[in-house]
């Protein structure tokens, strides 16, 4: 699998290609180090296109065999009894290959994955299915994707959310929903978050420390000024999820996933709704 | 009529609603439209066309959005919806327009709680508007629309006294005044009361013609009477003959489309010649409308889509 552009975290303090291009093996990315700048024609719409998070090899990173296996599943499947007959939704989950593993090892009753590239999300699932039997709560058939991105134009429109999940997953996303949406987006998607939760019913949050924000500032305008604007760290998150404004009764950890690569060495959390 | 190819069911050209409004953006500004709508996982607002109380937020913000008119409607009342009463006036004005007059009166036969018509063309047009009702409850709720948006000027309320008759009480009660007028309008009751089964649908095909996506509001008395729109046409026609000089063009809303022949034909027996249809289309749903004149004034006008 060819290495993304996401490279290891901590040593860089530019976004640009140039520093990066030093750490891939690739010989085509070798060739242009001393021929052309880092913002030549081929690269400077990236970040751009990239802006939400959404890489095209976001799951290469988090696998720990050449089958599909991301290692957070190790740990989800310790509290299988959360998601086995229930409805969820998986928020921004990219090329949709954790859901699907989700969805088909844990058995929910239904699974929707908000995502911003539903179409590659469609693609995944129908390779992902050589079933034949139509049954709506088996394998594949609880599986749907969705086109769109979770935080909402108005907060008024919050007025007229429903609870309609039992679990809500959010991995690996608040990051993106932060720097595209500033604190007011983010905070926004909390309340949407519990709103959109039954009573009894779980947030399992896996958010990105502040620190690797800062690689990603350069990726639009939008996010220059969100970044710049942030008030609001992750340090600040439980707090916030277990106040008023929100409204969740309780958090526990659900474990730290033990993985390869420093950088995604993040706490699961769960958020319980009462 | 001349029919567009590429899109053979569209809204009159001028109509404000032919490009479909940002439901969410209006959702957003308007808290109480806001309320009957349904948020989709993406973001954006759905409306659930098959309840009634939607179907009057969605006319009462529609109105209020576009042409500043705040109406309300008599509860169990009939809710009107914006595209087709703003099809129909386009309608009027195109065949008034080579009229070329400045100033323009108007009859609206059974207006209703929201006075909607009459409010539409005093508010848009500046026409001058005689709105004519029979229920008690329908005349206080028109007036106090009128009132509301402040067109008493414009618009006046006349309680008909007798439903039998279309325009006999008021014209015979105000000859001295013997204004004209250059249109009526109306909107009949669609179904007979007289039928077994008033509301159901005459259909050959109904695979093909399947029940409508929304809801239908509105009080028995609004919606049916004896012998449904046919009858009712059939009398405004007859009460025309007696009123030739008093309205120069008669026009009426037809909701069943074999229902236009017949009224061709019965206005072909009494010699009234001067006669065009055209139609109204909004989303999957067609209506007609029938003109006609005693005057030498040409109504075939070719919209142009």
């Amino acid at each position: 699998m060819k290495p993304s552009k996401d490279d290891t975290i901590g040593a860089q303090e530019s976004s640009t290609l140039q520093n990066s291009i030093q750490a891939h093996p690739s010989p085509k990315k070798r060739l242009q180090i001393g021929n052309k700048s880092a913002n030549d024609k081929g690269k400077h719409n990236k970040g751009e296109y990239f802006k939400f998070g959404n890489y095209k090899h976001y799951y290469g990173k988090r696998l720990q065999d050449t089958d599909f296996h991301d290692i957070r599943l190790d740990v989800l499947a310790g509290h299988a009894e959360l998601f086995r007959g229930k409805q969820i939704l998986d928020i921004g989950c990219n090329s949709g290959l954790l859901s699907i593993a989700i969805a088909r090892q844990f058995e929910p009753k239904s699974l929707i994955g908000l995502t911003n590239d539903a179409q590659t999300a469609i693609t995944t699932l129908k390779r992902a299915s050589n079933v034949e039997p139509a049954d709506p709560t088996k394998f594949p058939f609880n599986v749907k994707f969705v086109h769109g991105n979770y935080v909402l134009d108005d907060d008024v429109l919050l007025e007229i959310e429903r609870p309609q999940f039992d679990v809500v997953l959010c991995l690996s996303v608040t990051k993106w929903i932060h720097l595209n949406f500033s604190d007011a987006g983010l905070k926004q998607a909390f309340r949407r978050m519990y709103l959109q939760l039954r009573i009894g019913g779980k947030l399992i949050l896996e958010p990105q420390a502040f620190d690797t924000y800062k690689r990603r500032k350069k990726l639009s305008e939008n996010i220059r000024e969100n970044y710049a604007a942030i008030n609001f760290k992750p340090e600040d998150f439980t707090n916030y999820l277990l106040s008023p404004e929100v409204g969740f009764a309780s958090m526990e950890l659900m474990g730290v996933p033990e993985h390869c690569k420093a950088g995604f060495k993040r706490p699961i959390q769960i958020f319980s709704k009462n | 009529m001349v029919r567009n190819r590429k899109k053979p069911f569209a809204m009159h050209p001028r109509n404000v609603l032919r490009t479909a409004p940002d439901y969410t953006k209006l959702a957003i500004k308007h808290s109480n439209f806001r309320r009957v709508c349904e948020l989709e996982l993406n973001g954006k607002v759905r409306i659930n066309f098959r309840n009634e109380q939607t179907l009057r937020e969605l006319t009462k913000m529609l109105l209020l959005e576009y042409f500043e008119l705040e109406v309300d409607f008599a509860p169990g009342s009939l809710v009107p919806t914006l595209v087709l009463r703003l099809n129909y006036i386009l309608w009027l004005e195109d065949l008034l327009a080579a009229l070329k007059l400045t100033t323009v009166h108007g009859i609206d036969i059974g207006c209703g709680s929201s006075c909607i018509y009459s409010l539409l063309a005093a508010k848009k047009n500046q026409w001058q508007m005689l709105a004519l009702e029979s229920k008690l409850s329908n005349i206080e709720y028109a007036r106090q629309n009128i009132q509301r948006n402040g067109l008493q000027e414009l618009v006046e309320v006349y309680g008909q006294p007798d439903k039998q008759n279309i325009f006999k009480s008021y014209f015979e009660a105000s000859s001295i005044d013997a204004r004209t007028y250059e249109f009526c309008l109306c909107n009949p009751p669609f179904f007979d009361s007289n039928a077994a089964h008033p509301f159901d649908a005459n259909t050959r095909n109904p695979a093909r013609r399947p029940a409508p996506n929304n809801v239908r509001t509105g009080s028995a008395e609004e919606l049916t009477c004896s012998g449904g729109e046919v009858q009712f046409v059939q009398r405004i026609i007859d009460e025309s003959l007696l009123y030739k000089q008093r309205v120069l063009i008669y026009t009426s809303m037809l909701g069943v489309k074999a229902n236009v022949p017949k009224i061709l034909d019965y206005l072909k027996q009494r010699e009234i010649n001067n006669v065009t249809t055209t139609e109204f289309h909004q989303g999957h749903t067609t209506r007609w409308a029938i003109a006609w004149s005693f005057k030498d004034i040409n109504l075939n006008i070719a919209t142009k889509h």
